[in-house]
């Protein structure tokens, strides 16, 4: 076991593309408990940012193989909120946002292409232009990450907000790419770059302060992460520096994370 | 104006040309090499110029797997090669998600029933989709009720243009015009159609990916109603949150282990002065799980209702050219969908009356008209391919002494039933977190085999199964 590097950030220097004002924020459309994007050029942005999300649509050109899908793009919670507390992107309410552009761009379903071919189509959605007022539509965080706690389930281990959050944004801020971890059994994969180009390095799991972990599961998931060629991390806020303050979607605690591999001597 | 004065012919090859017994819902694969290179799909496609509509020899092939890299090295070369692979990407994105109008079907949302109704419905796509409207005062025109999830899939695809009903196209419905102007009508984009067929309905943006991933592979897919009565939520006995009161006898109620031979084995061992106790060959070879045949007793109905979360959503059929939405064979799968935000692992008891459940729904189906039409289907379906895999494959075992091809068919056949039993009833569930779905398969396991009029033909023999059931000589 050894201390995961902290030194990332260091090591290689991410293009951060900085985000001006002049730019308008990217609308997250919350739908029941879920969040989307459905404009590329808003992929385009989040992805520059290191904001992956997961593409979940049927691609219209390649409409029978799961491999390469389409619009839109669903973001996890932990990645909506961390793209709000950076100032990129704010929660509207799907269907109010919907219906308001609905109304204002009243658009032909039928287009001639250059080769005057009439196409029946349908556009993945209306712009907001510079001087739509989002407030209306718009849904606080702390509404969202509320919402997300209340949640009803049927067991009582339901996924707490505030550890995956406070590991997913110590580990966004160190230049990890995130995605979710329900392939390798963990809460997320981390990969040094766009997981378009590289391969992960992490599987995450993300323990309370204090948590303990079972001995049975520590040697299952080092194992499974040495056989997919990864290491298992365990993520957790640093208890020694844990504060009783209220938990801020912009607070950076002092975290603590350990790499586990399998490790074979002889 | 779009008007439509015949009903349009929807010329989409719907199925997949794969043999369906390549077909594997539940692939091993590691999901990193499941990433491949996007350039290579857009191919001879520039997916901004509209005009280039790719043909489907185009869309279907798909590229092999680009390189990966392992870490960063700050070099050129791979920035560059990440720059290309995302502009290949957010290029396919913007492919038009559309049809030629020559092909054109039209879809109407009407909120008032939360689903789509498409005016002028023909096609393959309505093969194991919608339910169909009988018009009034229209006796050319055949009408289709799409539910939410249907509708979503058609237009994403960009199968069907979507359009939000008013007050004209409610009179529409019931007049005898057989002609409309959508160009009235609020066309919706894919976004507006998300955000008005999933809100308020939790379970069914979930619903939709798995049905979804299922359709883009070829399988027939139809919501599951037949459980509905037992898993409606009002009846759910328990306060969510808490943990199920599941008695025992319920779930040993299918196991019958008989230990009186056990105990008489040990004592004949103790009488005769051996000198262990325990003979664990002794103790094995009289250990018997013996598992209810199906067919020989009554399914009992669960001790509670089934926990809604685990309750089967989906039926699904392995692509086939002859399917009858109307009169359904007996399901290929049958999907429960749970998310691991919202749900935890099922219970024992939870997967057992699920399975019990979709078994209830295959007797119900396998009646003996269904099972000739089935026949007959298999028949007709096979294809030239098929016909010459099997030829080379008999050919093959021709080569073999018959005492050893009679061997492999007996344990191919047995290794199969010991999969997924004499019942062949499969539930799978569909695991979701945050846009990605797993499966997880729970068959019949039966250890014991003892009727398999299969297997007797084959070799004859008191049971087939993997547990140590032959007479014992004291």
């Amino acid at each position: 076991m050894h201390h995961a590097a902290e030194t990332r950030a260091a090591k290689f220097t991410h293009k951060r593309i900085l985000f001006h004002t002049s730019h308008l924020m990217v609308p997250l459309l919350v739908i029941n408990d879920s969040i989307f994007v459905f404009d590329v050029d808003h992929v385009r942005i989040l992805r520059d940012h290191g904001i992956v999300g997961v593409l979940v649509g049927s691609l219209p050109k390649a409409p029978q193989q799961n491999v390469f899908l389409g619009l839109p793009l669903q973001l996890s919670i932990y990645e909506a909120i961390w793209l709000v507390q950076a100032g990129i992107a704010t929660l509207v309410d799907g269907l109010k946002f919907n219906t308001f552009l609905a109304l204002k761009n009243k658009g032909s379903a039928l287009i001639t292409l250059p080769s005057a071919v009439p196409y029946a189509i349908t556009y993945d959605t209306h712009r907001h232009g510079p001087g739509d007022d989002l407030t209306p539509f718009t849904i606080l965080p702390e509404d969202m990450i509320s919402q997300y706690c209340k949640m009803e389930t049927n067991y009582s281990e339901s996924r707490e907000f505030w550890p995956h959050y406070l590991a997913f944004k110590y580990l966004r801020d160190s230049q990890y790419f995130m995605m979710p971890g329900l392939r390798f059994g963990g809460a997320f994969v981390a990969y040094p770059g766009d997981p378009l180009k590289f391969h992960s390095h992490w599987i995450v799991k993300v323990l309370r302060p204090q948590e303990e972990i079972d001995l049975l599961k520590l040697v299952t998931s080092g194992r499974l992460a040495t056989a997919v060629k990864k290491a298992w991390l365990l993520v957790s806020e640093d208890e020694r520096f844990q504060r009783e303050a209220e938990k801020s979607i912009t607070a950076s605690p002092k975290m603590q994370a350990f790499s586990i591999e399998w490790a074979g001597f002889g | 104006m779009i008007s439509l004065s015949s009903p349009p012919f929807v010329n989409n090859f719907f199925f997949m040309s794969r043999d369906e017994e390549s077909i594997d819902l539940l692939g091993e694969e590691n999901a990193e090499e499941l990433l491949q290179d996007w350039g290579s799909l857009n191919g001879a496609v520039n997916a901004t110029a509209l005009h280039q509509i790719s043909s489907r020899r185009n869309d279907e092939s798909l590229p092999k797997r680009s390189e990966k890299f392992f870490d960063k090295d700050g070099s050129s070369v791979q920035e560059l090669s990440l720059n290309s692979a995302q502009e290949q990407m957010y290029l396919a994105l913007l492919h038009v998600r559309g049809h030629h109008s020559k092909q054109l079907l039209v879809g109407v949302w009407i909120e008032s029933r939360n689903k789509a109704f498409v005016p002028h419905a023909k096609g393959s796509f309505f093969k194991d989709m919608g339910v169909s409207h009988a018009y009034p005062r229209k006796e050319k025109l055949q009408g289709m009720w799409l539910n939410k999830v249907e509708s979503v899939y058609l237009v994403e695809r960009g199968s069907l243009v979507m359009f939000l009903a008013n007050v004209e196209f409610m009179k529409f419905m019931e007049n005898d015009a057989m002609l409309f102007d959508y160009d009235c009508l609020t066309h919706m984009t894919l976004a507006h159609l998300y955000s008005t067929a999933f809100s308020g309905d939790e379970r069914s943006s979930d619903n939709y990916k798995v049905f979804a991933l299922l359709k883009r592979l070829g399988y027939m897919v139809m919501e599951c109603r037949d459980c509905d009565a037992q898993c409606s939520e009002p009846q759910f006995p328990v306060e969510i949150g808490k943990k199920l009161p599941v008695s025992t006898s319920a779930l040993c109620k299918p196991y019958v282990v008989s230990f009186g031979t056990i105990c008489r084995k040990l004592c004949t061992s103790f009488l005769g002065h051996r000198r262990h106790f325990f003979d664990f060959t002794l103790v094995f070879q009289s250990i018997a799980i013996e598992t209810m045949q199906p067919s020989d007793t009554k399914l009992t109905e669960p001790p509670y209702p089934v926990d809604p979360s685990y309750r089967i959503v989906y039926k699904a059929w392995k692509p086939t050219p002859h399917f009858s939405k109307k009169t359904p064979p007996p399901a290929d799968f049958y999907l429960g969908v749970l998310n691991t935000s919202k749900t935890g692992i099922p219970s024992l008891a939870s997967i057992q009356i699920s399975w019990e459940q979709a078994y209830k729904m295959d007797l119900a189906l396998a009646s003996k008209k269904n099972q000739e039409k089935g026949n007959l289907n298999k028949k007709v379906a096979q294809g030239l391919k098929k016909e010459a895999k099997l030829k080379a494959r008999l050919e093959r075992e021709a080569k073999l002494h018959p005492r050893l091809r009679n061997r492999n068919h007996y344990l191919r056949e047995r290794d199969q039933m010991l999969k997924s039993g004499s019942t062949k009833t499969s539930v799978v569930y569909a695991i979701i977190d945050d846009g990605i779905v797993n499966f997880a398969a729970f068959n019949e396991t039966d250890f014991k085999l003892r009727s398999s009029g299969i297997l007797d033909e084959l070799e004859m023999r008191e049971s087939h199964g993997i547990i140590w059931n032959e007479k014992l000589e004291i």
